[in-house]
Protein backbone atom coordinates (compact mmCIF):
# COMPACT_ATOMS: atom_id res chain seq x y z
CA UNK A 1 0.00 0.00 0.00
CA UNK A 2 1.20 3.29 -1.15
CA UNK A 3 1.58 6.29 1.44
CA UNK A 4 -1.39 8.42 -0.71
CA UNK A 5 -3.69 5.29 0.93
CA UNK A 6 -2.51 4.27 3.75
CA UNK A 7 -2.65 7.44 5.66
CA UNK A 8 -6.16 8.94 5.02
CA UNK A 9 -7.26 5.10 5.86
CA UNK A 10 -5.14 5.68 9.07
CA UNK A 11 -7.07 9.53 9.85
CA UNK A 12 -10.48 7.82 9.49
CA UNK A 13 -9.61 4.92 12.13
CA UNK A 14 -7.59 7.73 14.69
CA UNK A 15 -10.97 9.66 14.03
CA UNK A 16 -13.13 6.69 15.07
CA UNK A 17 -11.09 5.95 18.01
CA UNK A 18 -11.07 9.65 19.59
CA UNK A 19 -14.62 9.61 18.94
CA UNK A 20 -15.50 6.79 20.57
CA UNK A 21 -13.43 7.48 23.68
CA UNK A 22 -14.45 11.12 24.10
CA UNK A 23 -18.72 9.40 23.28
CA UNK A 24 -18.03 7.02 26.43
CA UNK A 25 -15.79 9.70 28.06
CA UNK A 26 -18.95 12.26 27.87
CA UNK A 27 -21.52 9.25 28.91
CA UNK A 28 -19.68 7.90 31.42
CA UNK A 29 -18.38 11.51 32.98
CA UNK A 30 -22.65 12.47 32.35
CA UNK A 31 -23.73 9.21 34.58
CA UNK A 32 -20.77 9.64 37.48
CA UNK A 33 -21.76 13.76 37.88
CA UNK A 34 -25.28 12.59 38.04
CA UNK A 35 -24.72 10.15 40.98
CA UNK A 36 -22.01 12.96 42.64
CA UNK A 37 -24.80 15.35 42.56
CA UNK A 38 -27.59 13.02 43.87
CA UNK A 39 -25.02 11.72 46.51
CA UNK A 40 -24.25 15.04 47.24
CA UNK A 41 -27.80 16.41 47.93
CA UNK A 42 -28.50 12.87 49.71
CA UNK A 43 -25.76 13.40 52.47
CA UNK A 44 -26.69 17.34 52.82
CA UNK A 45 -30.58 16.02 53.22
CA UNK A 46 -28.98 13.05 55.58
CA UNK A 47 -26.85 15.48 57.69
CA UNK A 48 -29.77 18.23 57.89
CA UNK A 49 -31.80 15.24 59.28
CA UNK A 50 -29.14 14.43 61.40
CA UNK A 51 -28.36 17.64 63.08
CA UNK A 52 -32.18 18.24 63.86
CA UNK A 53 -32.34 14.75 66.21
CA UNK A 54 -28.61 15.87 67.53
CA UNK A 55 -30.95 19.08 68.15
CA UNK A 56 -33.95 17.46 69.08
CA UNK A 57 -31.98 15.39 71.68
CA UNK A 58 -29.92 18.22 73.21
CA UNK A 59 -33.67 19.71 74.00
CA UNK A 60 -35.23 16.56 75.33
CA UNK A 61 -31.87 15.81 77.00
CA UNK A 62 -32.62 19.20 79.10
CA UNK A 63 -36.02 18.53 79.41
CA UNK A 64 -35.01 15.32 80.85
CA UNK A 65 -32.80 16.78 83.07
CA UNK A 66 -34.86 18.86 84.33
CA UNK A 67 -37.94 16.75 84.93
CA UNK A 68 -35.69 14.73 87.12
CA UNK A 69 -34.70 18.24 88.71
CA UNK A 70 -38.20 18.80 89.72
CA UNK A 71 -39.60 15.36 90.44
CA UNK A 72 -36.16 15.20 92.91
CA UNK A 73 -37.25 18.66 94.32
CA UNK A 74 -41.27 17.36 94.31
CA UNK A 75 -39.82 14.31 96.12
CA UNK A 76 -37.64 15.96 99.09
CA UNK A 77 -39.75 18.23 99.51
CA UNK A 78 -42.74 16.07 99.93
CA UNK A 79 -40.59 13.43 102.03
CA UNK A 80 -39.94 16.40 104.41
CA UNK A 81 -43.61 17.72 104.64
CA UNK A 82 -44.72 14.49 105.58
CA UNK A 83 -42.25 13.89 108.64
CA UNK A 84 -43.12 17.63 109.81
CA UNK A 85 -46.61 16.98 109.37
CA UNK A 86 -46.23 13.80 111.40
CA UNK A 87 -44.28 15.73 114.11
CA UNK A 88 -46.48 18.33 114.45
CA UNK A 89 -49.68 16.65 114.57
CA UNK A 90 -48.65 14.45 116.83
CA UNK A 91 -46.10 16.77 119.45
CA UNK A 92 -49.37 19.37 119.38
CA UNK A 93 -52.04 16.74 120.24
CA UNK A 94 -49.61 15.18 123.22
CA UNK A 95 -48.62 18.39 124.12
CA UNK A 96 -52.35 20.02 124.42
CA UNK A 97 -53.17 16.75 126.06
CA UNK A 98 -50.37 17.00 128.47
CA UNK A 99 -50.12 20.56 129.24
CA UNK A 100 -54.26 20.32 130.13
CA UNK A 101 -53.77 17.15 132.60
CA UNK A 102 -50.56 19.49 134.23
CA UNK A 103 -52.87 22.49 134.23
CA UNK A 104 -55.93 21.15 135.78
CA UNK A 105 -52.91 18.78 138.61
CA UNK A 106 -51.98 22.20 139.70
CA UNK A 107 -55.25 24.08 139.59
CA UNK A 108 -56.03 21.11 141.90
CA UNK A 109 -53.43 21.22 144.00
CA UNK A 110 -54.19 24.86 145.06
CA UNK A 111 -57.42 24.38 146.12
CA UNK A 112 -55.84 22.13 148.89
CA UNK A 113 -53.87 25.21 150.39
CA UNK A 114 -54.49 28.74 151.97
CA UNK A 115 -52.67 31.78 150.77
CA UNK A 116 -51.99 34.41 153.60
CA UNK A 117 -52.07 37.42 151.06
CA UNK A 118 -53.75 37.54 147.87
CA UNK A 119 -52.70 41.28 146.14
CA UNK A 120 -55.39 41.92 143.61
CA UNK A 121 -54.49 44.17 140.78
CA UNK A 122 -57.45 46.31 141.54
CA UNK A 123 -55.60 47.26 145.02
CA UNK A 124 -57.52 44.92 147.24
CA UNK A 125 -56.01 42.30 149.14
CA UNK A 126 -57.55 39.27 150.42
CA UNK A 127 -56.25 37.77 153.73
CA UNK A 128 -56.60 33.57 154.36
CA UNK A 129 -57.73 32.97 150.84
CA UNK A 130 -58.94 29.66 149.70
CA UNK A 131 -58.92 28.96 146.74
CA UNK A 132 -62.44 27.16 145.62
CA UNK A 133 -62.68 27.09 141.98
CA UNK A 134 -60.47 28.58 138.94
CA UNK A 135 -62.25 28.27 135.25
CA UNK A 136 -59.99 30.04 132.41
CA UNK A 137 -61.57 33.53 133.07
CA UNK A 138 -61.87 33.87 136.65
CA UNK A 139 -60.70 32.48 140.26
CA UNK A 140 -63.13 32.05 143.50
CA UNK A 141 -61.66 32.64 146.46
CA UNK A 142 -62.93 31.87 149.80
CA UNK A 143 -61.01 34.75 152.40
CA UNK A 144 -61.45 36.04 155.73
CA UNK A 145 -64.13 38.24 154.59
CA UNK A 146 -66.24 36.13 152.68
CA UNK A 147 -66.24 34.51 149.12
CA UNK A 148 -65.18 36.40 145.99
CA UNK A 149 -64.80 35.54 142.13
CA UNK A 150 -62.22 37.39 140.69
CA UNK A 151 -61.62 38.38 137.33
CA UNK A 152 -58.36 37.12 135.24
CA UNK A 153 -57.65 40.43 134.60
CA UNK A 154 -57.50 41.33 138.56
CA UNK A 155 -55.22 38.08 139.72
CA UNK A 156 -52.05 38.84 140.58
CA UNK A 157 -49.32 37.35 137.22
CA UNK A 158 -47.88 35.35 139.17
CA UNK A 159 -51.26 33.24 140.04
CA UNK A 160 -52.31 33.74 136.24
CA UNK A 161 -48.82 32.36 135.24
CA UNK A 162 -49.31 29.00 137.87
CA UNK A 163 -52.86 28.41 137.33
CA UNK A 164 -52.30 29.35 133.24
CA UNK A 165 -55.27 31.49 132.78
CA UNK A 166 -56.23 34.42 130.08
CA UNK A 167 -56.65 34.44 126.52
CA UNK A 168 -52.72 34.17 126.37
CA UNK A 169 -52.77 30.98 127.80
CA UNK A 170 -50.72 28.13 127.06
CA UNK A 171 -53.28 25.64 127.07
CA UNK A 172 -55.33 28.32 125.01
CA UNK A 173 -53.19 28.92 122.49
CA UNK A 174 -52.14 25.33 122.28
CA UNK A 175 -56.27 24.59 121.57
CA UNK A 176 -55.92 27.83 119.02
CA UNK A 177 -53.16 26.53 116.86
CA UNK A 178 -54.89 22.52 116.57
CA UNK A 179 -58.23 24.26 115.98
CA UNK A 180 -56.22 26.39 113.01
CA UNK A 181 -54.32 23.44 111.91
CA UNK A 182 -57.29 21.22 111.96
CA UNK A 183 -59.26 24.06 109.66
CA UNK A 184 -56.44 24.53 107.33
CA UNK A 185 -54.73 20.86 106.72
CA UNK A 186 -56.93 19.83 104.59
CA UNK A 187 -57.20 23.30 102.49
CA UNK A 188 -55.70 22.25 98.90
CA UNK A 189 -52.39 23.73 98.37
CA UNK A 190 -53.41 24.91 95.11
CA UNK A 191 -56.48 27.08 94.31
CA UNK A 192 -58.48 25.04 91.51
CA UNK A 193 -60.78 27.52 90.36
CA UNK A 194 -61.95 28.40 86.86
CA UNK A 195 -59.26 31.32 86.83
CA UNK A 196 -56.58 29.10 87.06
CA UNK A 197 -57.96 26.25 84.86
CA UNK A 198 -58.04 29.08 82.19
CA UNK A 199 -54.84 29.85 82.61
CA UNK A 200 -53.19 26.39 83.33
CA UNK A 201 -54.77 26.01 79.59
CA UNK A 202 -53.60 29.63 78.21
CA UNK A 203 -50.26 28.14 79.67
CA UNK A 204 -50.32 24.72 77.40
CA UNK A 205 -51.52 26.66 74.60
CA UNK A 206 -48.90 29.00 74.39
CA UNK A 207 -46.53 26.35 74.69
CA UNK A 208 -48.27 24.84 71.69
CA UNK A 209 -48.28 27.38 69.85
CA UNK A 210 -44.98 27.60 70.08
CA UNK A 211 -43.65 24.85 68.83
CA UNK A 212 -46.35 24.75 66.25
CA UNK A 213 -44.30 28.14 64.65
CA UNK A 214 -41.34 26.59 65.16
CA UNK A 215 -42.84 23.36 62.95
CA UNK A 216 -44.40 25.82 60.31
CA UNK A 217 -41.33 28.00 59.75
CA UNK A 218 -39.07 24.31 59.57
CA UNK A 219 -41.90 23.19 56.71
CA UNK A 220 -41.93 26.85 55.02
CA UNK A 221 -37.83 26.16 54.87
CA UNK A 222 -38.15 22.60 53.53
CA UNK A 223 -40.16 24.30 50.79
CA UNK A 224 -37.81 26.59 49.80
CA UNK A 225 -35.17 24.58 50.26
CA UNK A 226 -36.48 21.85 47.68
CA UNK A 227 -37.50 24.86 45.19
CA UNK A 228 -34.04 26.20 45.25
CA UNK A 229 -32.80 22.57 44.91
CA UNK A 230 -35.08 21.49 41.68
CA UNK A 231 -34.04 24.83 40.08
CA UNK A 232 -30.40 24.08 40.28
CA UNK A 233 -31.46 20.29 39.12
CA UNK A 234 -33.00 21.92 36.10
CA UNK A 235 -29.51 24.32 35.33
CA UNK A 236 -27.71 20.87 35.63
CA UNK A 237 -29.84 19.17 33.46
CA UNK A 238 -31.12 16.59 35.74
CA UNK A 239 -34.70 15.36 36.29
CA UNK A 240 -36.17 16.86 39.16
CA UNK A 241 -39.30 14.42 39.59
CA UNK A 242 -38.39 13.17 43.00
CA UNK A 243 -37.05 16.73 44.37
CA UNK A 244 -40.92 17.99 42.75
CA UNK A 245 -42.90 15.30 44.74
CA UNK A 246 -40.99 16.16 48.01
CA UNK A 247 -41.79 19.75 47.65
CA UNK A 248 -45.25 18.71 47.17
CA UNK A 249 -45.57 16.47 50.48
CA UNK A 250 -43.89 19.34 52.44
CA UNK A 251 -46.10 22.19 50.97
CA UNK A 252 -48.93 19.81 52.00
CA UNK A 253 -47.33 19.43 55.31
CA UNK A 254 -46.97 23.10 55.84
CA UNK A 255 -50.54 24.29 54.75
CA UNK A 256 -51.71 21.96 57.65
CA UNK A 257 -49.29 23.79 60.02
CA UNK A 258 -50.33 27.14 59.49
CA UNK A 259 -53.85 25.59 59.81
CA UNK A 260 -52.83 24.24 62.96
CA UNK A 261 -51.20 27.95 64.07
CA UNK A 262 -54.68 29.18 63.04
CA UNK A 263 -56.65 27.30 64.74
CA UNK A 264 -54.19 27.39 68.21
CA UNK A 265 -54.24 31.17 68.05
CA UNK A 266 -58.31 31.51 67.94
CA UNK A 267 -58.54 29.18 70.94
CA UNK A 268 -55.32 31.37 73.04
CA UNK A 269 -58.02 34.60 71.90
CA UNK A 270 -61.11 32.96 73.15
CA UNK A 271 -59.05 31.46 76.69
CA UNK A 272 -57.72 35.11 77.10
CA UNK A 273 -60.99 36.50 76.68
CA UNK A 274 -62.53 34.02 79.56
CA UNK A 275 -59.59 34.71 81.56
CA UNK A 276 -60.63 38.74 81.72
CA UNK A 277 -63.86 38.05 82.14
CA UNK A 278 -63.23 35.44 85.35
CA UNK A 279 -60.72 37.98 86.43
CA UNK A 280 -63.17 40.51 86.45
CA UNK A 281 -65.38 38.66 88.55
CA UNK A 282 -63.08 37.57 91.38
CA UNK B 1 12.00 8.64 5.95
CA UNK B 2 8.92 9.37 7.54
CA UNK B 3 6.80 12.73 5.44
CA UNK B 4 5.58 15.54 7.16
CA UNK B 5 1.68 14.35 6.74
CA UNK B 6 3.00 11.03 8.39
CA UNK B 7 4.48 12.85 11.69
CA UNK B 8 1.39 15.41 11.81
CA UNK B 9 -1.09 12.37 12.24
CA UNK B 10 1.07 10.06 14.55
CA UNK B 11 1.27 13.30 16.89
CA UNK B 12 -2.73 14.11 16.67
CA UNK B 13 -3.08 10.16 17.16
CA UNK B 14 -0.96 10.13 20.23
CA UNK B 15 -2.57 13.67 21.38
CA UNK B 16 -6.01 11.62 21.42
CA UNK B 17 -4.19 9.22 23.70
CA UNK B 18 -2.82 11.19 26.08
CA UNK B 19 -5.26 13.51 26.42
CA UNK B 20 -8.57 11.83 26.58
CA UNK B 21 -7.22 8.38 28.00
CA UNK B 22 -6.12 10.12 31.24
CA UNK B 23 -9.26 12.50 31.15
CA UNK B 24 -11.60 9.28 31.13
CA UNK B 25 -10.08 8.71 34.67
CA UNK B 26 -12.43 11.94 35.70
CA UNK B 27 -15.78 9.64 35.61
CA UNK B 28 -14.12 7.36 37.54
CA UNK B 29 -12.93 9.55 40.25
CA UNK B 30 -16.10 11.07 40.08
CA UNK B 31 -18.25 7.93 40.60
CA UNK B 32 -15.52 6.51 43.84
CA UNK B 33 -16.28 10.15 45.19
CA UNK B 34 -20.26 9.48 45.07
CA UNK B 35 -19.50 5.50 46.49
CA UNK B 36 -17.51 7.07 49.22
CA UNK B 37 -20.42 10.17 49.85
CA UNK B 38 -22.99 7.19 50.20
CA UNK B 39 -20.76 4.98 52.33
CA UNK B 40 -20.93 8.45 54.48
CA UNK B 41 -24.67 9.01 54.10
CA UNK B 42 -24.90 5.32 55.65
CA UNK B 43 -22.81 6.19 58.28
CA UNK B 44 -25.29 9.28 59.45
CA UNK B 45 -28.59 7.80 58.71
CA UNK B 46 -26.78 5.30 61.01
CA UNK B 47 -26.33 7.41 63.55
CA UNK B 48 -29.97 9.61 62.87
CA UNK B 49 -31.52 6.10 63.81
CA UNK B 50 -29.23 5.99 67.16
CA UNK B 51 -30.73 9.39 68.06
CA UNK B 52 -34.25 7.94 66.54
CA UNK B 53 -34.20 5.94 69.21
CA UNK B 54 -32.97 7.61 72.12
CA UNK B 55 -35.23 10.39 71.64
CA UNK B 56 -38.24 7.52 71.32
CA UNK B 57 -37.29 6.00 74.87
CA UNK B 58 -37.60 9.21 75.95
CA UNK B 59 -40.45 10.37 74.98
CA UNK B 60 -43.02 7.19 73.91
CA UNK B 61 -45.76 9.23 73.35
CA UNK B 62 -44.74 12.17 71.40
CA UNK B 63 -43.70 11.67 67.88
CA UNK B 64 -40.15 12.81 66.64
CA UNK B 65 -39.33 16.43 66.72
CA UNK B 66 -42.72 17.01 69.16
CA UNK B 67 -40.79 18.09 72.73
CA UNK B 68 -44.37 19.05 73.52
CA UNK B 69 -45.45 15.88 75.88
CA UNK B 70 -42.10 16.62 77.51
CA UNK B 71 -42.62 20.03 78.44
CA UNK B 72 -45.87 19.61 80.04
CA UNK B 73 -44.12 16.61 81.79
CA UNK B 74 -41.65 19.32 83.34
CA UNK B 75 -44.31 21.82 84.05
CA UNK B 76 -46.40 18.92 85.82
CA UNK B 77 -43.15 17.73 88.11
CA UNK B 78 -42.43 21.38 88.53
CA UNK B 79 -46.10 22.20 89.88
CA UNK B 80 -45.94 18.64 91.87
CA UNK B 81 -42.59 20.35 93.02
CA UNK B 82 -43.81 23.66 93.61
CA UNK B 83 -46.84 21.96 95.78
CA UNK B 84 -44.75 20.12 97.83
CA UNK B 85 -43.04 23.06 98.75
CA UNK B 86 -45.44 25.14 99.74
CA UNK B 87 -46.90 21.98 102.00
CA UNK B 88 -43.32 21.95 103.35
CA UNK B 89 -43.56 26.02 104.10
CA UNK B 90 -46.57 25.37 105.62
CA UNK B 91 -45.68 22.66 107.63
CA UNK B 92 -42.51 24.66 109.11
CA UNK B 93 -44.56 27.01 109.90
CA UNK B 94 -46.66 25.38 112.09
CA UNK B 95 -43.28 24.23 113.63
CA UNK B 96 -42.30 27.67 113.83
CA UNK B 97 -45.59 28.51 115.54
CA UNK B 98 -45.42 25.17 118.25
CA UNK B 99 -42.03 25.48 118.98
CA UNK B 100 -42.28 28.29 121.63
CA UNK B 101 -45.63 27.06 123.03
CA UNK B 102 -42.73 23.89 123.84
CA UNK B 103 -40.80 25.94 125.46
CA UNK B 104 -43.27 27.62 127.66
CA UNK B 105 -44.95 24.45 128.67
CA UNK B 106 -41.44 23.03 129.24
CA UNK B 107 -40.65 25.61 131.20
CA UNK B 108 -44.01 25.65 133.22
CA UNK B 109 -44.11 22.27 133.88
CA UNK B 110 -40.20 22.67 135.51
CA UNK B 111 -41.57 25.48 137.64
CA UNK B 112 -44.77 23.88 138.61
CA UNK B 113 -43.44 20.36 139.03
Amino acid sequence: MDDGKFWPALIVLALAVGGIFAFRYFEMYDKANAAAINARSAINLATEALNFRRDMWGRVGTLIQEIAEANDRAQKAQAEADTKERMVSSDLTYLSKAMKEKVEAVRLEATKSEIAAVALRNGKTLRNAKIKKIDDESATFLHSEGVITVAVSDLPSELVEKFDLGAESIVRQLERLERDLGSKIDAPVVDTSDLLRVRKRIAQITVQLEHATKHKDKLEKEVTDYGEEMKKAEAKGIPTTNISSMRDIAEGNAGMARIQLRQLQTELEKLKVEEAALSKKK
Amino acid sequence: MITLKARTLISTFSLFILVIIPACDKPERLAAEAASLEAQRKLILAESEAYDQRLRTANPVGSIGDTQTLEFQKRASQTKATEAELKLQKWTAWENQLKPLKEKAADYKSKYP
